[in-house]
């Protein structure tokens, strides 16, 4: 079948406007394919520019083309011999050809995400914080309840009349420097660790064993302030907000089911507020303290003592005034490092004529909150 | 020339598998390529897999192509994405924040919710069909999908309530009724498929398939149940039971019962998915010509647990190889029996969609 001053294939021809094929002599001309449909035939052109095939031409393979001007139009060629001949004659239906195709949108959608992603990392911007503040205060509400009702679950409430008026004393006492409109919920469980955190809606909840392991009244106060400046900053909203929004694109990219509402309670115990975060939190804290008139130094102390706890590793050689055992303290550790800007910062406030926020008798009936 | 002209216009017609070679360095490099990309490689490593298994397919030993490309994909799973699956998320999670989980209202958003979810399920399943078919060609023949989704997933949707209702057994007559609508709206170019049969072949099929789930079921919950007492249900309400725990022989004897019972369902199960498959090829009609298929249990189990040990061995990269088996596995066994007349079948009028099947990504529900 092959001349010498032409190669000829093989080849069938569909004309795209029905499916039948009719058998074809084809030729490699100057300027494109000539196809013959019988000898006599003068032939069809099918300039080389005009080609086209759907899968890049692999030499050694059957070739099927297409051209760019008839819709449906085909012409196969089994022969694999034909795919080396045209690749040259055709560079664009080469493999390399369709590498560079694909590359460019592939890399402009590479570039837009990372960008995206660069652009919220480095101007701090958070989109679960901007929904987070559009949630309804009966959505927050309800949000709050469900957390704590599955935190505390099976854990005893400490409520002892005694205590929770010394508490609602001190938590009186920050209250005046609160802003209007929040109406902030305390309550004391026996959590089983020493840790406070802050729910959506506005609850503090204080484990007993924290009340414990503070030394005074202000340190506590500091404790609470503390958590109150999460909860006026919704930094509990936007944790959740942030944890059910990656639940949500992992289980639209990966399939299957991550995250449920049963996981919302321990999923806030696992939160890790950023350093940002827990500087917002600490000055809401001093502002209250110092409007107060609460002495800030056993805030400090506060976190001085949890450092040291930390260094001083095992719980063996533990120091004995101090009643939590450490393995207690790091969980508390862990969700507030206790970081020396953190302990410098607050040394460094000063507080006008402070006054005590509880005298002893009632100090001593906060610690037996828990009966 | 004139005898060519002369010869019968309608031919016998083969279609065959044509071996792909590359598909372990294509996996390789579509996992890399995803990886390096954020993923977003994703749309265009399934396209390239499309090509090679749409290439591998030979009709009168020429091969389909498939036209379709990566941004349809990804525009489809985006518009899905930002349009149906976030607003569902939303007003799944929303409703129940604002009213609390287990309020009448939350109960019954959620229940619409999730009707709608198995409605929007027939439809991706609909869709993406369409999709796929408007970009297979062959001689330069364009596929197609004549019908609307709609009816199909609303058909899909109440044939599911009743499952229940009828304890099972409409599930044959479900397949065929889903079955049908979906064959008699396909196209190539304009030549229509047609789906000639019902379910009656498929009940008694269905009734050891019905007996047998429930035999195996019931005989395996009650040895369970003489084996572990109180164990057998999972007691999370009292944490703690009367009795002492069952010893390590005895689980092993329980694991053993679990196991074998699940082996004899699957073997159960692939009876009847090999009959509904040969029954579904039966019924395919086109032109002069109707397919035949050879699906056997056996062979059906094999395929499924060699893919499912390959998918997890490999934690997913080897997906393009299990989609090209399964493929094989269904065009090797296909047969067409009876004539086509090729020069009758015109070029498909039906306009092609911009965007690809991101309803049927995000359910799962596309095999290939």
């Amino acid at each position: 079948m092959r001349s010498n001053s032409f190669e000829s294939f093989r080849g069938t021809w569909s004309d795209g406007r029905t499916a039948a094929a009719l058998n074809v002599t084809i030729r490699f001309e100057d300027n494109g394919l000539n196809i013959r449909k019988t000898e006599a035939d003068i032939g069809e052109l099918w300039p080389y520019g005009d080609l086209t095939s759907v899968s890049p031409l692999t030499p050694g393979r059957a070739t099927q083309l297409g051209r760019q001007d008839q819709v449906g139009a085909r012409l196969f060629i089994d022969d694999g011999g034909f795919a080396e001949k045209i690749v040259g004659r055709a560079p664009h239906l080469s493999t390399h050809a369709e590498r560079k195709r694909v590359l460019a949108p592939m890399l402009a959608f590479t570039v837009i995400v990372a960008g995206m992603i660069a652009a919220i990392w480095y101007f701090e911007l958070s989109p679960a914080r901007a929904i987070a503040g559009l949630l309804p205060d009966k959505a927050r509400t309800q949000l709050g309840d469900l957390v704590v009702e599955k935190m505390t679950a099976n854990k005893k409430i400490c409520e002892a009349p005694a205590g929770r008026a010394a508490l609602d004393k001190l938590v009186g006492r920050l209250k005046a420097s609160i802003p209007e409109g929040h109406r902030f919920q305390l309550r004391v469980v026996d959590l089983g660790i020493v840790n406070a955190f802050a729910t959506p809606g506005e609850r503090i909840i204080v484990s007993g064993e924290l009340i414990g392991f503070t030394t005074s009244p202000e340190e506590l106060a500091g404790v609470i302030a503390h958590e109150i400046g999460h909860g006026l900053e919704r930094h509990p909203e936007t944790g959740i907000v942030r944890a059910l929004g990656i639940g949500a694109g992992l289980e639209i990219l990966l399939g299957g089911s991550a995250g449920s509402f049963g996981e919302l309670g321990a999923l806030l115990l696992q939160l890790n507020y950023s350093r940002k975060a827990e500087a917002e939190a600490d000055r809401h804290a001093i502002d209250m303290l110092q409007t107060a008139n609460i002495s800030v130094r056993p805030f400090a102390r506060f976190f001085e003592r949890l450092q040291s706890r930390k260094s001083s590793g095992s719980g063996k050689n533990a120091n004995k005034s101090i009643t939590a055992p450490p393995n207690k303290v790091m969980e508390l550790l862990r969700s507030h490092p206790a970081t020396a800007e953190r302990i410098a910062m607050i040394s460094a406030t000063k507080v006008v004529a402070p006054r005590p926020v509880l005298n002893a008798s009632e100090w001593a009936a906060l610690r037996d909150i828990c009966g | 020339m004139d005898t060519q002209q002369a010869a019968p216009r309608a031919a016998p017609v083969t279609i065959d598998w044509r071996q792909i070679a590359g598909l372990v360095l294509l996996s390789l490099k579509i996992f890399l390529l995803r990886f390096l990309t954020l993923g977003i490689y994703h749309f265009w490593g399934k396209t390239e897999v499309r090509r090679k298994i749409w290439s591998a397919v030979h009709l009168q030993n020429q091969p389909l192509e498939y036209t379709g490309t990566g941004k349809e994909l990804l525009l489809g799973f985006l518009i899905v994405t930002f349009l149906i699956i976030i607003p569902i998320y939303v007003a799944f999670v929303g409703i129940s924040l604002y009213f609390g989980e287990g309020h009448p209202a939350t109960v019954a958003v959620q229940l619409i919710l999730g009707f709608a979810i198995v409605f929007l399920i027939g439809m991706a399943q609909y869709r993406a069909r369409r999709y796929r078919l408007s970009r297979t060609n062959w001689r330069g023949i364009r596929g197609g999908m004549s019908g609307s989704a709609l009816r199909y997933a609303w058909t899909s949707v109440w044939t599911v309530l009743l499952i229940p209702l009828t304890l099972g057994w409409i599930v044959p007559w479900r397949s065929v009724t889903l079955q049908r609508i979906l064959t008699n709206e396909t196209r190539f170019g304009q030549m229509p498929m047609r789906f000639e049969g019902d379910s009656g072949p498929l009940y008694l099929p269905f009734l050891g398939y019905w007996l047998g789930f429930i035999g195996v079921y019931g005989l395996a919950a009650m040895l369970l149940y003489q084996l572990l007492g109180e164990y057998t249900f999972f007691q999370t309400l009292d944490p703690a039971p009367a009795s002492a725990p069952p010893s390590l022989q005895t689980i092993g004897i329980a694991v053993f019962i679990v196991l074998s019972a699940l082996l004899i369902l699957s073997i159960i199960s692939a009876w009847y998915t090999a009959r509904l498959y040969n029954h579904f090829a039966a019924s395919t009609h086109i032109d002069h010509a109707r397919f035949h298929l050879t699906a056997t249990p056996l062979s059906l189990i094999g395929l499924t647990i060699g893919n499912f040990l390959l998918s997890l061995l490999t934690f997913g990269i080897a997906t393009p190889i299990v989609q090209t088996r399964l493929a094989r596995y269904f065009v090797t066994r296909l047969n067409i029996e009876g004539m086509i007349d090729f020069d009758q079948i015109a070029q498909s009028q039906a306009s092609l969609s911009r965007t690809g099947e991101g309803l049927a990504e995000a359910f799962d529900v596309d095999a290939f």
